[in-house]
């Protein structure tokens, strides 16, 4: 085993331990919270240490983990390559920040051995998941995040009343919708290790490409995953639903959202697009997968308008930012411009959403969990700290070119479409471009400018400030390594700097024309402290769409109705056949024996 | 070795004796100042324990397994392999585990004696299930662990409900073990034998082969809670005392799995499209019981009169069975791996789950689910035990229901069937997986999220020899689910032995 391997089992064991450990450490409570933060710093140092090891050319590790045919056949492992080595270095950096970050925001809570626990064993599993070669270790990094969410959303369930039942609601929700991804992904990786000659769940871009009998139920079966886990349309109801409903993933403390619900978790639906590509070439799985994403990437936008919860806006952003990296993975290119574009917009969309949510988290922990942004206003003056770093994360999610992060990957998916005539995404991409502008600069001029429309504010410490401070100089630092160095380790181009070289003027200008109209706009709108647009407030028919906006658009009623009632009714009337008289059940009895006879009578 | 392997029958059997001997001189033993509840204690322990480690040890010692011997006596009565070792070892883990349990669930019940040689004379008849070489020392050992059942269940015979279930089961089972009879008299009259190893190779004698076959499969069916055949099941499992119900759960019913597994793979495997095609149908019938099974889980969560706890688990068992089913129906070496190891991580999960609900019950005085609001906040040890199992039945990673689970899905993929059925029935079986977390969050709800009634706020204290074996069995449940290779390569040993016989 090479050195390097040894520092990715350190990475992704010591947060697993570490959350077994936690729970014996409960009588002395600061040691316990140090010790959390410890176990994933030493994730984030390996972490580190890996990415200054690595080489550059694709390594893995395998061994048998679970072996089913008696062969030695069956491999599981760990698979380093650039977009993996990447992805760990943001997990456990960004992990360790946010567990950071909460040891002053958490400070107040009595659970929080239960808090650390599922945190560690989350970062534990996401680690496992971005590093494993094959399809189970993926999966049960998949589902070891899957149910820590669970856990994390609903920390809070045992506060007094419908405080505490709204996020066990919102946990078992999340399970529950992520779980028809989960056995989408199962039934696909059966498809999977069947179709390969030897039989292999290895994901390896150098294996060859999956195929078989069924493409389209296979890519709708792959599709599930990435569509629940990482929220798009018809699956997004459970990071972020509707004003009224308020049962979703933003019941989470907010590190929690920050970390899970945005920077990391719901980014590995991307992930296994990203690794899936190279060896998953079926056209309806990716067409399937533009449509979804350009409407969810649109939707969500324009939810994000309307809501006026402040981490509920971030949640809508953060799938509609999600749908935009789905949008360029869509695009298939010879060269893999597009499948880098969305890479690097998952990179930078990690730090700047991680840095407003706990910007978020600063403001809600300075109001005592107030999260109405209609009931803030004039918050810069207070907190003159937390107005300049949500500043920083502003502008990198509307993407102001070359200051931010956000901006570099963003005219990088818009240009890869435009130069690749994809129409449907540049438009998306487009019209996106202009509502994300126009939603962040209206949360951000509710919340800091204006008049103090009522709340108390209590002044944030230093540990805040020194996490909010690190992720502010992340999103500008890291947009001129998007360019260079980034560019290089990813390997996907020979020589540097080619997207200055493929720099087109047209997208650039078009995308500039829509952030600035964005920005414009919410300025006239909301510069001045307002809360309402007037001319929504006088028109009816706006009124009704806003209403509908803000039920989520009514797809928690609608599943109500088609899935979760008929199942209780399918039940009841299920239950006339038991009625527990021992003669009607002879009769059932019976009527299954004959049939066994019949069948087996026949089929001899 | 002969000696050695009767001592797996034997030793239970003749532990059962004593107890009941203990028992009627109770008297005398007062006389003498000795505690007879504590001897029968210690005593049941002692003989459940010894069980299990024959029964590890004969799976490590390669000179305790005959197999093809033929100059070997013990053949004309039983076959002992791995695949057997590995059944017998869950077996009796399960019933060391609730004999342990019993220690403090059962405290100062009248007629512990009996209680324990009950259970002792049902492992009996398990193992002789299990190691039985022909259809009719399996009749055999079904009877014996069959009447031990219908007793248990009725133990608390002051319930006129404990009563009514047993009565129920006796009538339905008993059918059941008549088509089992009536088959096997068939099956000699037709074939001349009804010995597997001779049965294995024999061609279908016409369609009088699919009648005998039907009512193996539905003659076992009954005790393995195939569809509408399991409404012996949630009664049973419901009055039952728990330590009983984790035994019904997890192990009674499975030996009607194994029985169909027998039959169906060493009965009438036959040649030609015989085989392939009643799988299919196996398959199929695993497939409803699995639907019906959620929806009726379902079901109760709307009752108004009593959700009863037990009866939820009791129908989540038979979605289980349905996969268990599914693995058999497969028919590949995988599918039967896959259902061995689901026989045992179910086993786990749902004892666990059971023996957990007799802590429950006794702690609130109901079965109700209502009433067990908040109980998870009252005792740490209740929520984590419970969330773990959950995890594990809904098959979540790092418990060892995964595991299970993906092979399950795995076998059902690669299934001796067409292409496009094994598609079908594997879209199926996620569906119904996605059905049973549903159910086993809304338990998972009521009793850790939700808060307790207002008068019931302090803290609960779980005895210590409940808490024993629920601890070591979510050990095992974890370790399963991070480290299953050790495990599987045994169990991968004992099925690649047996493909020869029917590929």
């Amino acid at each position: 085993m090479e050195t390097i391997f040894i520092f990715t089992i350190i990475a992704i064991l010591s947060p697993i331990i570490g959350a077994f450990i936690v729970p014996l450490l409960k009588k002395w409570s600061a040691v316990r919270d140090v010790f959390g933060v410890t176990t994933i710093a030493v994730s984030a140092i390996s972490a580190v240490i890996i990415f200054i090891l690595y080489g550059g050319e694709p390594i893995s590790h395998d061994f048998a983990w679970l072996d089913w045919v008696g062969s030695n056949g069956i491999e599981s492992g760990f698979y380093l390559d650039p977009l993996s080595v990447l992805m760990t270095l943001i997990v456990s950096v960004l992990s360790m920040l946010i567990a950071f970050f909460s040891l002053e925001y958490m400070a107040g809570d009595k659970y929080r051995t239960r808090y650390w626990f599922f945190l560690q064993l989350f970062v534990g599993g996401m680690l496992l998941l971005v590093l494993a070669h094959d399809m189970i270790f993926l999966f049960i990094g998949w589902e070891i995040v899957g149910l820590c969410s669970c856990f994390l959303i609903g920390h809070f369930y045992m506060k007094k009343g419908e405080e505490g039942a709204k996020p066990a609601k919102s946990g078992i929700k999340a399970l529950l919708m992520t779980g028809i991804g989960d056995v989408g992904f199962l039934a696909f990786l059966a498809f999977a290790y069947f179709s390969t000659t030897p039989h292999s769940l290895i994901i390896d871009p150098t294996s060859p490409l999956l195929g078989g009998s069924y493409p389209i139920v296979m890519s709708i079966l792959l599709l599930l995953a990435p569509v629940s886990k990482s929220a798009q349309f018809p699956l997004q109801s459970w990071l972020s639903s509707g004003d009224t409903v308020d049962i979703d993933a933003m019941q989470g403390p907010t590190t929690v959202s920050a970390l899970i619900h945005a920077a990391t978790m719901v980014k590995a639906g991307i992930y296994l697009v990203a690794r899936f590509s190279p060896i998953w070439n079926e056209t309806v799985f990716y067409v399937l997968l533009m449509i979804i994403a350009g409407v969810s990437c649109v939707l969500a936008a324009i939810a994000a308008l309307v809501t006026t919860d402040l981490k509920r806006v971030l949640a809508y952003s953060t799938i509609s930012q999600l749908s935009y990296m789905f949008l360029a993975l869509t695009i298939r290119d010879s060269e893999g411009k597009g499948l880098f574009a969305g890479e690097m917009h998952l990179f930078s969309h990690s730090i700047f959403k991680a840095l407003l949510f706990l910007s978020a988290g600063a403001i809600i922990h300075s109001l005592a969990n107030e999260r109405n942004i209609k009931k803030m206003g004039g918050l810069r003056k207070e907190l003159p700290w937390v107005y300049g770093f949500a500043l920083v994360g502003v502008l990198g999610l509307i993407g102001i070119p070359i200051l931010t992060n956000g901006g570099y990957s963003k005219e990088m998916i818009i240009t890869v479409a435009y130069d690749n005539g994809s129409w449907f995404v540049f438009i998306i991409a487009i019209l996106t471009a202009f509502l994300t502008a126009l939603y962040a600069t209206r949360m951000f001029l509710m919340i800091f400018h204006g008049k103090n429309r009522g709340a108390q504010v209590h002044k944030p410490k230093y540990i805040m400030r020194i996490a909010l401070g690190i992720l502010a100089v992340l999103v500008v630092a890291t947009g001129f390594f998007i360019e260079g160095p980034l560019h290089n380790f990813m390997g996907e181009h020979s020589d540097p700097y080619a997207l200055i070289r493929d720099f087109n003027v047209v997208p650039f200008i078009i995308a500039i024309g829509a952030l600035l109209l964005g920005i414009g706009s919410a300025f006239l709108m909301y510069g001045k402290g307002q809360t309402e647009v007037k001319f929504i407030e006088t028109n009816k028919a706006l009124k009704a769409v806003r209403s509908f906006v803000a039920n989520g658009y009514y797809i928690d009623h609608f599943y109500d109705y088609v899935f979760v009632k008929p199942t209780f009714w399918i039940g009841k009337q299920f239950s006339f056949l038991k009625t527990g008289k021992i003669n009607w059940n002879m009769v059932l009895g019976s009527l299954v024996a004959i049939a066994a006879i019949v069948v087996l009578v026949v089929i001899v | 070795m002969i000696t050695y392997l009767s001592l797996i029958l034997i030793v239970p059997i003749v532990g059962a004796v004593l107890l009941v001997l203990f028992e009627q001189m109770r008297k005398y033993l007062k006389k003498m100042g000795i505690c007879t509840d504590c001897l029968n204690h210690i005593f049941a322990n002692v003989v459940a324990l010894t069980v299990f480690v024959l029964a590890i040890i004969s799976i490590f010692v390669d000179n305790f397994k005959k197999l093809n011997t033929t100059d070997d006596k013990l053949l004309e009565f039983g076959k002992y392999g791995n695949l057997e070792a590995i059944l017998i070892s869950i077996f009796s883990f399960l019933v060391l585990m609730a004999v342990l349990f019993s220690v403090d669930y059962m405290k100062g019940k009248n007629g512990l004696g009996y209680y324990y040689a009950l259970i002792l004379t049902l492992l009996t008849g398990l193992s002789a299930v299990v190691m039985s070489s022909n259809f009719f020392t399996l009749f055999i050992g079904w009877e014996l662990f069959a009447l031990s059942a219908y007793s248990l269940v009725a133990f608390d015979r002051a319930k006129r409900g404990a009563v009514e279930a047993s009565l129920k089961y006796f009538l339905m089972s008993t059918v059941g073990s008549m088509l089992v009879l009536l088959a096997t008299a068939l099956t000699y009259g037709y074939y001349g034998t009804v010995s597997f190893d001779a049965l294995v190779g024999m061609a279908p004698i016409g369609k009088i082969t699919g009648v005998i076959s039907a009512l193996y499969i539905v003659g076992f069916g009954v005790t393995a809670a195939m569809l509408f055949l399991n409404a012996w099941l949630p009664d049973a499992h419901s009055n039952a005392p728990s330590t009983i119900s984790a035994l019904l759960s997890g192990i009674v019913v499975k030996a009607g799995a194994f029985a169909i597994y027998r039959t169906i793979f060493w009965g009438f495997s036959g040649n030609g499209n015989f085989l392939p095609n009643t799988s299919v149908f196996i398959s199929w019938l695993g497939i409803l019981t699995m639907i019906e099974g959620n929806y009726l889980v379902f079901s109760q969560f709307k009752r108004k009169d009593i959700i009863d706890l037990k009866r939820i688990l009791a129908y989540s068992t038979t979605v289980h069975l349905g996969y268990v089913i599914l693995g058999i129906g497969a028919g590949t070496a995988i599918g039967l791996e896959a259902s061995v190891m689901h026989i045992f991580t179910h086993s786990l999960g749902k004892g666990a789950l059971f023996l957990l609900s007799g802590t429950m019950i006794a702690a609130v005085g109901s079965r109700d689910i209502r009433n067990m609001k908040g109980l998870g906040r009252r005792s740490p040890f209740i929520a984590i035990v419970l969330t773990t199992s959950l995890l594990s039945l809904a098959g979540i990673p790092i418990t060892g229901g995964f595991v299970s689970k993906l092979l399950v899905i795995l076998s059902v993929y690669s299934g001796n069937h067409a292409q496009i059925m094994n598609l079908i029935l594997v879209i199926f079986a996620v569906i119904n997986s996605v059905l049973a977390l549903g159910g086993y969050l809304y338990i998972l709800k009521y009793i850790v999220f939700d808060p307790p009634e207002a008068k019931a706020e302090e803290k609960l204290k779980i005895p210590k020899f409940e808490a024993i074996p629920l601890t070591i069995m979510m050990v095992i449940v974890i370790l399963l689910g991070v480290w299953p290779g050790k495990v599987f390569e045994y169990i991968v040993d004992a099925v690649q032995g047996l493909l020869p016989l029917w590929t």
